[in-house]
């Protein structure tokens, strides 16, 4: 399986964010930790010993409230750069987000017993990831990847999904695995960027004037008619599952 | 009646298409209308404020919007000048058409029915560049619907044999239920078909021709060598 981050643009204009798009998947810049939106963000890096700042990265899943250009990240990346794992969203475990309201005080004793090293380590996260994956999904992997809802998730995360459910906050990162990074992915390992309608047409002539279609990565384009957000589309999830290339 | 709040996918000063929205029920809930894919979902007020504050979509001035509206139509103001300048200027409802912010001019409608307008304008716009082979009138069309078979099959028809090996791959891309080994032959198919049975020509040959796209928009190597070095940000 793959590795998600939502891009967001320093610039949202479609014309500069798509350069600077570009210009990570041709190794011109380098992805970099995205400043904290809230105090909280660091509070909680500081808690699980994210130093330096970690570039965030989904296992599995492209998250479009993060950001609105998907980047599909080979498991390359965290081989040379892991820094840690949570078992869920970190962020939003330390601030109770959502479902993870249900974790009240005791959040941030939560956080450490869902991260690492308490959870897995560099070493074994891999293996941990894949066995959860074989023992909570149904459908296996593709179950995770299209998001579906875990079942027998122990505790305290079983809890969060059952209070999501009941208040009607369900949201996948309650269940999804983040992995830090110590720095963004060398420009070999993007292997797909997913674009809005819009974007991709900036992107594309970026393209041309540069020379042409890139061949480093995927890049998949996400209609209104008939296919929706292009972090949704088939494709994509395939994509993330690491089935095609 | 809801209210529109924000669109999703910032719309952009060069481009046409399609903007799902972001759409304020009045009931404390908000939903997204325009994405076919996945269950729709409402959203907290607090949930659709923070989307707004952190700039995911783009806040408009508050509409009333009727339920069947699914979708805004989207036209650039600098396509729209680019593209009124050719022979095949976009056959506009100005009376159902909003500005927005100097960025371009929106109407709302059912994804169907925005769609079906596109498509026939590009439709009719491809058709007349395989009979006049109007470059910067297909290169045009690449900001409405490039994955249109006729548009691609216009962009490719303008192309000279220099830039169709670079230009084979986008096509590639863009015609996603063609394989790619069958795409330029498939673009020549309809080629040979749209010139077979169209003869569009007049009345649109004699209206005057704009300036070039290159003298209108810098092109996107100013703009990176313009572009403050941008923090590049993680996901937190």
């Amino acid at each position: 399986m793959r590795l998600g981050h939502a891009y967001r643009p320093e610039n949202p204009e479609p014309r500069v964010c798509m350069v600077e798009v570009y210009q990570l998947i041709v190794g011109e810049r380098k992805l970099e930790a995205r400043p904290p939106e809230r105090p909280e963000v660091l509070e909680c890096e500081e808690l699980l010993g994210a130093d330096p700042r970690p570039v965030y990265a989904f296992v599995g899943d492209l998250h479009p409230k993060l950001g609105r250009v998907g980047l599909v990240v080979a498991r390359e990346w965290s081989s040379a750069a892991f820094q840690g794992a949570t078992l869920c969203d970190s962020g939003g475990l330390f601030m109770c987000i959502g479902g993870f309201e249900a974790a009240g005080e005791q959040a941030r004793k939560h956080l450490c017993e869902l991260s690492s090293p308490s959870a897995c380590t560099k070493e074994t996260w891999e293996a941990d990831f894949a066995q959860e994956v074989a023992e909570c999904y149904k459908n296996g992997a593709r179950g995770y990847v299209y998001g579906d809802e875990p079942t027998g998730l122990p505790s305290p995360r079983g809890e969060y999904i059952e209070f999501a459910r009941s208040n009607n906050v369900t949201d996948r990162r309650l269940w999804t695995w983040e992995l830090r990074m110590s720095e963004g992915p060398g420009h070999q390992n993007y292997v797909a960027v997913a674009l809005t309608d819009i974007d991709s047409k900036h992107f594309e002539a970026l393209e041309s004037e540069r020379g042409g279609a890139l061949d480093a990565a995927t890049v998949i384009v996400g209609d209104v008619t008939p296919n929706g957000h292009p972090f949704l589309l088939p494709r994509l999830r395939e994509l993330l599952l690491g089935e095609v290339s | 009646m809801s209210v529109l709040r924000a669109f999703f996918n910032p719309p952009s000063a060069d481009a046409a298409g399609l903007l799902p929205l972001l759409v304020d029920n009045e009931d404390g809930s908000y939903s997204v209308r325009g994405f076919e894919v996945g269950a729709p979902r409402r959203l907290t007020r607090i949930e659709a404020k923070r989307l707004i504050e952190d700039e995911h979509v783009l806040q408009v001035p508050p509409m009333k919007v009727p339920d069947s509206a699914e979708c805004a139509g989207w036209l650039g103001v600098e396509l729209q000048r680019r593209i009124s300048a050719s022979a095949m200027a976009p056959p506009l409802r100005h009376d159902q058409m909003a500005p927005l912010d100097g960025l371009g001019s929106f109407w709302l409608g059912s994804t169907a029915d925005v769609y079906a307008w596109l498509q026939q304008w590009a439709s009719a716009a491809a058709t007349f560049v395989l009979n006049s082979k109007d470059r910067r009138l297909a290169d045009l069309l690449l900001w409405v619907l490039p994955g249109l078979p006729i548009v691609c099959a216009a962009r490719w028809y303008a192309a000279d044999n220099t830039e169709r090996p670079r230009l084979l791959p986008l096509l590639r891309r863009r015609m996603i239920e063609t394989e790619p080994e069958n795409v330029q032959s498939e673009l020549e198919r309809l080629i040979r078909k749209s010139r077979g049975e169209s003869g569009l020509t007049a009345p649109f040959l004699s209206m005057p021709r704009g300036r070039s796209e290159r003298e209108l928009a810098p092109p996107a190597s100013e703009v990176i060598a313009s572009a403050a070095q941008p923090v590049l940000r993680s996901e937190a």
